[in-house]
């Protein structure tokens, strides 16, 4: 008797929390796909099902869309990225990718009633998303809609909000957005490769907002 | 046997071994120019050319050696230092990633490197020590601790007493004044989803020698201007982070004590005053908001304020005291806050909004799209009518409007090693018989040219 319901539990836990596949939307130029670890590489088709631990690699000037459901994935150029997870069930939608290189765009639909946890990770960070749409190249990421939890290697986050965008190499702080932004909008004066280095302040430095060291000063009588 | 017979052996064995130990070497350098030209009399026209040269080398993580060294020549320099070689900075660092238990990252930097507080309004200056880094999932904890005495005088900012000030007049001295600077700071990133938390204690320690200065209970006033030491503990806690979408805040405060030398009243002595110890007790708050337009070719308006008490019983600028306990916030190192008038941050409130954009940023073209301008329009006052950095203040006014300033930075960066920077600053002071400068001050105007080349 305890074997049957054993046997009903997980018949109801595969009814209510199945794993989806993946589909291939579009797609131009070399894109492939490695099903599993000891397939080999084989073209992409519209429509074809990418299942669960297969690894998607684009070419140069290549890209394709994959549809998740309620998210869309725009794999760029010369981009490998492996499906890590794809879980649905009545209240909750889990998907997991690692991108091993390259840059892909998120379209993260937001769900009512139903929890989403969407993330993608890279080998220095995380971005953790419910309901956004975002850019993401392993190093930076940068928030278009919605709200993105980006974090390093050691667990440390940064919360980047539409418009924003963060970036770290693994170990160091995710970026300030103010500093990200400040950085894309202005021309730093000093060329120097030390300039923005934590703990150098350089000669002639004069702090924030200055552009100089040395004056010419006209005094008008 | 001759040294070429060995070289290229060396060479190899270098090569080998680093390619082994996963040991990298790099190195350059950076060649600035500046060229001015005054009608003031004191300064008249001259060139600054300044090289720099460095060399990085080491693991990338547990062990990084960096130095850099420059070397300028100004034929007219005002202060008649023609030639100047320095150490910039000197620097071995490392970081240990840490797998036991909440602590995650350890970091040490060690050498003549950068002292900041996380305002960059209270202490922001090369110093000799070391630093400690303590990196959490949830937070950052900082240990420094550095001495300022073995930085030449011509590249020491650091002005906070008599002393301080007469020796960065007087060409004999080679060093800057000798203190100790240290710092713990906690910096809590994204405590709230958005916003960052910092909390530190930053000290300094006057270490001269007390034979040389002013005693406590001396009654005759110095004929010299010599003062006593001035040491001081500043207490600041901070937030910064997004409002929504792309608006930004920064709001920091500042609480400073410590101990400077006053001239005061006192009854038991023979001239009615006499010198003495008097406790700090001031403070400074500091305000920013930013706005990134990034689709208006990347436009950004910003909004700053900054207050740091003052003290009307101050009558000069340093170890000015002359009543009761000292108000007026002394910063360690001075902050930059515009083009022309930079009094320190003591006995000022300003106001400064500005405006920069990139005009040429979607034009496409790889070379124009970092080109920015930008305009900042700063008002100067202050809180109380005691004294200011600043010359020429009218002792007769208790008029807390000192000026407004007008300033236009441009940065035209063709090449990531090639830049050039235009800046102009047109300072009106209010001056006159009424006002807070004296009749002596005018309008100014300066401009600053700088080229800057890396190689």
């Amino acid at each position: 008797m305890k074997k049957y319901i054993i046997i009903i539990i997980f018949t109801l836990l595969a009814v209510f929390a199945y794993s989806e596949n993946a589909v291939v939307s579009s797609f131009n130029g070399k894109v492939e796909v490695k099903l599993t670890p000891n397939s080999s590489w084989e073209p992409v088709s519209v429509n074809m099902e990418i299942p669960v631990g297969a690894v998607i690699s684009t070419g140069f000037n290549s890209s394709a869309v994959l549809d998740l459901g309620t998210s869309t994935i725009q794999v760029k150029a010369l981009t490998r990225m492996k499906i890590e997870e794809l879980v649905a069930s009545q209240q909750k939608l889990s998907t997991d990718l690692f991108l091993n290189f390259g840059n892909i765009s998120a379209d993260v639909e937001p769900q009512e009633d139903i929890e989403h946890n969407f993330t993608l990770k890279s080998p220095i960070s995380t971005a953790a998303v419910r309901g956004t749409t975002f850019e993401f190249n392993t190093i930076t990421v940068t928030v278009t809609g919605g709200t993105v939890t980006f974090s390093n290697l050691l667990g440390q986050q940064r919360t980047v909000n539409l418009g924003g965008s963060s970036r770290t190499s693994g170990k160091d702080l995710p970026a300030d957005i103010k500093d990200m932004l400040t950085e894309s909008s202005t021309v730093p004066a000093n060329t120097s490769a030390l300039s923005d280095r934590e703990g150098i302040i350089l000669p002639g430095d004069l702090g924030p907002g200055a552009t100089g060291t040395l004056t010419i000063t006209w005094t008008y009588n | 046997m001759r040294i070429k017979n060995y070289l290229l052996p060396v060479c190899l064995l270098i090569f080998l071994l680093s390619s082994i130990l996963s040991f990298s070497i790099d190195f350059g350098g950076t060649f600035g120019n500046i060229s001015s030209f005054s009608t003031d009399e004191d300064k008249g026209y001259f060139q600054y050319n300044r090289l720099s040269a460095w060399l990085e080398a080491g693991t990338k993580d547990k062990f990084n050696f960096l130095v850099q060294g420059s070397v300028s020549v100004s034929p007219n320099s005002p202060d008649d230092i023609i030639f100047l070689g320095d150490l910039d900075f000197l620097l071995i660092s490392g970081k240990w990633a840490i797998e036991d238990g909440d602590l995650a990252l350890f970091g040490y930097n060690t050498g003549r490197f950068g002292f900041s507080d996380f305002s960059y309004s209270v202490l922001r200056h090369n110093a000799d020590g070391l630093s400690l880094t303590f990196t959490y999932s949830s937070s950052v904890i900082t240990f420094g601790a550095g001495y300022t005495g073995f930085i030449l005088r011509p590249s020491s900012d650091i002005i906070m007493s008599l002393a301080d000030s007469d020796d960065k007049e007087n060409n004999e001295v080679w060093f800057g004044c000798p203190r100790l600077v240290g710092y713990a700071e906690l910096k809590m990133p994204d405590i709230f989803p958005g916003h960052t938390f910092y909390s530190s204690i930053v000290f300094q320690k006057d270490l001269r020698n007390e034979d040389n200065l002013v005693s406590e209970g001396e009654e005759v006033k110095s004929v010299d201007n010599i003062g006593g030491l001035l040491d001081s503990v500043y207490i600041g806690t901070g937030f910064s982070g997004n409002i929504v979408s792309t608006l930004f805040y920064n709001a920091y405060g500042y609480f400073q004590t410590g101990r400077t030398m006053s001239y005061l009243a006192d009854e038991s002595s023979s001239t009615n005053f006499s010198y003495q110890y008097k406790p700090i007790f001031a403070f400074l708050l500091g305000t920013e908001f930013n706005f990134f337009l990034k689709q208006a070719l990347y436009s950004q308006i910003s909004f700053k304020f900054l207050f740091a008490s003052g003290d009307s019983d101050y009558n000069t600028f340093l170890e000015g005291n002359s009543e009761g306990n000292a108000t007026m916030f002394i910063p360690i190192s001075n902050k930059i806050v515009s083009v022309l008038f930079n009094p320190y941050l003591s006995n000022i409130f300003l106001f400064d909004i500005g405006y920069s954009i990139k005009p040429f940023s979607r034009l496409g073209n790889r070379i124009m799209k970092n080109f920015s301008t930008g305009l900042n329009t700063i008002v100067f006052m202050r809180p109380t009518e005691g004294a200011i950095s600043e010359e020429d203040l009218n002792d007769n006014s208790d008029s807390r409007y000192l000026g407004t300033e007008i300033d236009s930075v441009t940065v035209f960066r063709p090449f990531s090693d090639l830049a050039v920077s235009l800046s102009f600053g047109f300072f009106i002071p209010s001056a006159g018989s009424d006002k807070a400068f004296n009749t002596d001050r005018k309008f100014e105007f300066l401009g600053k040219l700088y080229v800057s080349y890396s190689f």
